[in-house]
């Protein structure tokens, strides 16, 4: 039986790893992308990208293009485990209820 | 965990990932209104100038589209697009086709305008086709629609033939790309 992730299991974290985790592997996203795509604060999406970074979920690569900083996140095999078991185990939630 | 909880949560997961999805395509979009508009002004000119003056717009139009391309990736690239390692092999594959179909062109002795035309649309649209089955079948779709009226307008209409890849070719490509667009937006 599948267990919920307590760590994404917190919105802004659910919709970040639904996010990396919808492109193919290997794929990347810049955080202004992503920043635009979830419609959060860039302090807010630090905050959460740092927490899922530290879970060995995510990878965060920070760069430059000529002078402008650029950074790059995507999802790590971990992170796509950990984020298919989540939805697992909200599936068996609907199923347990007949949903 | 509240059941409903759960149904909201599997439905932000799938708009999401919908939203990220589309995000993506309308990226390419671009790239198709661009190439779109430049097949309609470059065919038009082969259906109706001389073949030398027809040969130097295309030149141009290509230096363009080639600008211009480089010039979008860039823009998308600052404005914080999704990123993927197929791209740069992609480009790298599309400029080795291209070059083939010219040697094949020589080699051939393809002295029409009209016959090297054939061979690159259907190159193009065999790259769009293949390219689609790698990212999203509504690329292949595209592919294969300008790969049928290639064909269709050479057999049916082959007098005006460049007039029919103008409008429709190059209406395909534009109108494909503005609806990969207006699905990202």
């Amino acid at each position: 039986m599948a267990e919920l992730n307590p760590l994404i299991h917190q919105p802004t974290r659910l919709r970040v790893m639904a996010a990396l985790v919808s492109l193919d592997e290997g794929d990347k996203v810049d955080f202004t992308f992503l920043r635009d795509t979830l419609d959060v604060t860039a302090g807010n999406l630090s905050i959460h990208l740092q927490r899922l970074e530290e879970a060995g979920y995510i990878t965060v690569e920070k760069t430059y293009v000529g002078r402008r900083p650029k950074t790059w996140v995507w999802a790590t095999t971990k992170g796509r485990d950990a984020f298919a078991e989540h939805v697992s185990a909200l599936e068996e939630i609907l199923q347990a209820q007949g949903t | 965990m509240d059941p409903e909880r759960a149904v909201d949560d599997l439905r932000a997961i799938r708009q999401i990932m919908e939203r990220t999805r589309r995000a993506g395509d309308a990226h390419g979009g671009w790239f198709m209104i661009l190439w779109g508009a430049i097949w309609f002004v470059g065919f038009l000119g082969s259906q109706f100038l001389q073949g030398q003056i027809s040969g130097w717009v295309w030149l141009g139009l290509d230096v363009v589209g080639m600008a211009g391309s480089v010039a979008l990736g860039a823009r998308m690239s600052h404005r914080g697009a999704a990123h993927s390692p197929l791209w740069r092999p992609v480009a790298y594959w599309l400029v080795a086709v291209i070059g083939f179909d010219f040697l094949l062109i020589w080699l051939l002795g393809l002295t029409t305008v009209r016959e090297g035309s054939l061979v690159l649309l259907l190159t193009i649209a065999l790259t769009y086709f293949q390219f689609g089955i790698f990212s999203t079948w509504k690329v292949s779709a595209v592919g294969a629609g300008i790969g049928a009226l290639t064909v269709l307008s050479v057999v049916i209409v082959p007098d005006y033939f460049f007039l029919a890849m103008a409008v429709l070719g190059g209406g395909l490509l534009a109108g494909s790309g503005f609806w990969f667009v207006k699905q990202g937006g």
